[in-house]
């Protein structure tokens, strides 16, 4: 068993060397360009109001500017990394087997291809996950330092895009690009496809679940200084308690919005509290893995049925 | 005799990769249907394309109908009809539809031509390319070649994976048409037989360079095989020794005027002399382009 | 003798209309080296396909020693040793590699076996299967098949695109391993030259059915030629009528007159018999 999985990593040897360096290098990069900013030492200045002094305009400038030009770019990679690994990783394991006719081979020599397919999939699966995992907590860390002040581990900043979800993301795609290349049966069509299923399906879990996380919010007031929560919706409150948005607002009372300090009205926010960060980030983990599960079954029933191509 | 196909000093490599052929002298003389048989990647298809103008020589340089096929190219393609391996035919196209396009194509296209071939193999000319089987759709690649009217065809390995009445049938055609009119063809084939039934000059190449170029009947009467057991190796006249499905292994031997005299062991089959010299050029291991080629002037 | 392969009635249609195989019944014999012979869509790949469970049967059955490849694939497979049609072989993998994947995939892989066949024919056990040549990656999917120690061989034209040096040594090492465990080989070809030297049974299938189905020595027996444009001999049945090697036209019969048939005329008589309806050519022929 333990020949045949080097037999699956000398399979994708290229790729696996590739995306781990390239991992390698987008954990480092985070690392570094985290301790940059931390080494700015903005931290103070960001988390007291009242101590913010005119020395601390000069370094929100400084701070804001090497977010934007070094943690931005780093992080826009870190999140690529789980389509990555999805489509070079995910879709060669069967597509390319049956593409270049090697099925042909493999399913006549092995009496089960259950046991082929596990062998297969798993360890890449298993190194893929691992691997965007580590990616996720270098992000973790480039978020901390990006966003001062506020706790990550409660905060809703970044959501998505660091910390575990990133290797559930892998783990999904992984899995749909390898069910994809079950079917599809050839390598390019199966990455494209997969790379707009893949684009579309996360994002519309990401919005399902944000519909259903809606219910959960809680009004709190608008002071500015809500941070790290998941902000959903702005209303301004009424006198009499009710809660209007901008259009409602102007219909009720044109006269506010045309004063020159706008409207004076208290606002308060529906938010989705930073504490509930991790709950929130774990059931979406917990959904998106029972997909990637219900796809590696499928893959795997594909695999036993179909025609080696 | 003219040559209407001439190799000179040919040689041919990829960039990086091991010489597919070199010093290659070959003359292929008109009138004749020549077999060219050799391993994959020695060099027979990038030889024959190389006639076409598709592929430049890297060395030496190539003839066909006495113009150099890279500095004439068009004059080249006119002068030739050309069979590539994997029928060349447009899926959804009917076999009339790509006589027509040959008439469009090419100068001096004889439709009328093409399909007379094509009705006499009661191949519909209505039919599309892609619901004719393997061995119609190479016979409808012979019959786009054959009305071209070229004096010079060149096929490669037109018969691969055609079934045995498929290829009799389609050299039946060949050796009709081109011995009717005198033309010349080039046909490179891994099947003997079929190089029995139509050819009457045989190259064989390998290892780089020419391991064999003459007559089938010069070939089929200065050879013979004797069991290897019995055979001192190194002996003059000693080719190569093969395998065969029984236990004994057969050794390839070159005879002279003794034949008649001590004849040893039994007649080679056409296809023992191919084998035995494809052995003999494996044994002899990198190129030795300056060895001479084992063909006969007697 | 005891039949290790066989099929009933068996059918297998692609799409709603294409039959490529229709009503087949055939049996192989145990220890024979049987011969698959036809036009390309006759259905040979399809056939081999079936008994290692990459196809499914629309119509009938086949067994492999009394076991059905659709109920029980798994004891199907472990029971063939199987050459798929070539490209097979994973490119960057080692010929050693390939060996181990096998080892670790197929219980009771007998990889000294495989590595003795390659070694005896100096084939390197550490070089990528892209580095050979086609007639030493054939010889790998020989040895993998081989190494299963399987008692039924099943190749896919195995000596396609192949120099005849690389066919003849092929065959030598088929005929001996075979031979020397008495196992049962199928293989499908087109050249009948090997067919002679290697098989001592034939199948000749056309149009998805079985034309032929005799042992070698039989077939060139029970056959003769005689030229097609003569009448015919009394109580000759004509089989099929093609052109010569020298080019005249010709029909293969059963009978007694005329000259004995070569193995190949035999073959190309039936796959001409086997054929879909053609305009009748002799008459144009005679008059050009």
């Amino acid at each position: 068993m333990v020949e045949s999985i080097r037999l699956t990593f000398r399979l994708h040897r290229f790729e696996l060397l590739i995306l781990a360096g390239f991992t390698a290098l987008v954990v480092v990069a985070a690392l570094v360009v985290a301790g940059r900013l931390d080494g700015l030492g903005y931290g103070p200045c960001a988390q007291v109001m009242e101590t913010y002094t005119r020395s601390c305009e000069v370094l929100a400038q400084r701070f804001y500017a090497m977010d934007s030009r070094e943690a931005t770019p780093v992080l826009t990679l870190a999140a690529m990394l789980p389509y990555a690994f999805g489509l070079f990783l995910g879709a060669p394991i069967v597509a390319r087997e049956i593409e270049r006719g090697t099925t042909r081979l493999a399913w006549s020599i092995a009496p089960s291809r259950l046991r082929w397919y596990i062998l297969r999939t798993a360890p890449i699966v298993v190194v893929v996950v691992l691997l965007a995992f580590v990616a996720g907590m270098a992000a973790d860390r480039l978020f901390a330092a990006r966003s001062p002040g506020v706790d990550i581990s409660n905060a809703f900043d970044g959501y998505g895009y660091r910390g575990g979800l990133l290797a559930v993301q892998a783990l999904v795609i992984t899995a749909g690009a390898l069910g994809l290349g079950t079917v599809v049966g050839r390598l390019l069509p199966t990455i494209i496809i997969a790379l707009v299923l893949g684009i579309l399906g996360i994002d519309l879990v990401g919005k399902l679940h944000e519909q259903y996380t809606r219910r959960e919010a809680i009004i709190v007031a608008d002071d500015g200084e809500i941070r790290g929560a998941r902000y959903i919706d702005q209303f301004f409150e009424l006198p009499d308690g009710r809660l209007v948005g901008w259009n409602e607002l102007a219909e009720i009372d044109p006269a506010a919005m045309e004063s020159e300090m706008g409207p004076q009205y208290p606002m308060v926010a529906l938010v989705v509290p930073g504490e509930r960060y991790r709950e929130v980030e774990a059931r979406e983990a917990i959904v998106l893995t029972g997909i990637a599960a219900v796809m590696l079954i499928g893959a795997g029933v594909i695999v036993r049925r179909r025609r080696p191509g | 005799m003219t040559a209407v196909l001439e190799a000179h000093g040919y040689g041919k490599r990829y960039r990086g990769r091991p010489w597919a052929l070199r010093g290659l002298d070959l003359e292929v003389p008109e009138g004749s249907i020549t077999a060219l048989v050799g391993p994959n990647g020695s060099g027979k298809s990038t030889l024959i394309r190389g006639w076409i103008g598709f592929e430049p020589p890297t060395e030496g340089r190539l003839s066909i109908a006495g113009i150099d096929p890279q500095r004439h190219r068009k004059t080249a393609v006119m002068r030739s009809g050309y069979v590539p391996q994997q029928p060349a035919l447009y899926r959804e196209l009917t076999v009339a539809e790509h006589i027509e396009l040959g008439v469009t194509f090419r100068t001096g296209f004889d439709a009328d031509l093409a399909r007379h071939y094509v009705e006499r193999l009661g191949i519909p000319l209505a039919a599309q390319a892609n619901q004719l089987s393997g061995g119609e759709q190479a016979q409808v690649g012979l019959a786009l070649a054959l009305g071209t009217r070229a004096r010079i065809l060149l096929l490669d390995e037109p018969l691969a994976s055609l079934d045995p009445l498929a290829r009799r049938e389609f050299l039946h055609v060949l050796v009709t048409a081109v011995r009717g009119e005198g033309h010349t063809a080039l046909l490179s084939s891994h099947v003997i037989t079929d190089i029995e039934q139509a050819c009457d000059r045989l190259v064989v190449l390998g290892r780089g360079r020419t391991l064999l170029d003459l007559s089938v009947a010069d070939a089929l009467a200065h050879h013979r095989v004797v069991e290897a057991a019995s055979w001192e190796p190194g002996q003059p006249g000693t080719i190569g020794t093969f395998p065969t499905t029984t236990d004994e292994r057969l050794t390839l031997v070159r005879v002279g005027a003794l034949a008649a005299a001590t004849p040893i062991g039994r007649p080679a089959t056409l296809e023992e002399v191919v084998i035995g010299h494809l052995a003999a050029g494996r044994r002899r291991g990198q190129l030795e382009a300056d060895e001479p080629v084992p063909g006969f002037a007697s | 003798m005891t039949v290790v392969l066989e099929t009933i009635g068996l059918g297998k249609r692609y799409g709603l209309r294409r039959w490529a195989l229709r009503d087949l019944d055939l049996t192989v014999e145990e220890g024979s080296i049987t011969a698959l012979v036809g036009p390309n869509g006759s259905g040979k790949s399809t056939l081999l396909k079936a008994w290692v469970g990459f196809e499914r049967p629309t119509a009938g059955k086949l067994r492999i020693r009394g076991v059905d490849p659709v109920r029980n694939r798994g004891a199907a497979i472990a029971l063939t040793g199987y050459v798929p049609q070539a490209p097979s072989l994973y490119r960057e993998l080692s010929v050693d590699d390939h060996i181990a994947f096998a080892a670790g995939h197929r219980p009771g892989f007998d990889r000294q076996l495989a590595r003795g066949y390659l070694d005896d024919l100096s084939i390197p056990l550490d070089s990528r299967a892209d580095e050979l040549s086609g007639g030493q990656q054939a010889q790998v999917g020989l040895a993998l098949a081989l190494g299963t120690r399987a008692p039924v061989l099943l190749l896919d034209e195995p000596l396609a695109s192949l120099d005849p040096l690389a066919r003849r040594e092929f065959l030598q090492v088929l005929v001996e391993a075979v031979r020397a465990v008495g196992a049962t080989a199928l293989l499908s070809s087109h050249v009948i030259t090997d067919i002679e030297q290697a098989c001592d049974s034939l199948i000749v299938l056309g149009g998805g059915r079985s034309l032929l189905a005799v042992s070698i020595a039989e077939a060139i027996a029970g056959h003769r030629v005689v030229a097609a444009n003569e009448p015919h001999p009394i109580g000759a049945v004509v089989v099929g009528t093609f052109p010569a090697a020298t080019g005249e036209r010709v029909a293969l019969v059963r009978g007694s007159a005329g000259r004995p048939a070569t193995l190949e005329e035999v073959v190309i008589g039936h796959l001409a018999a086997g054929r879909p309806e053609r305009p009748q050519r002799a008459s144009r022929k005679a008059a050009a």
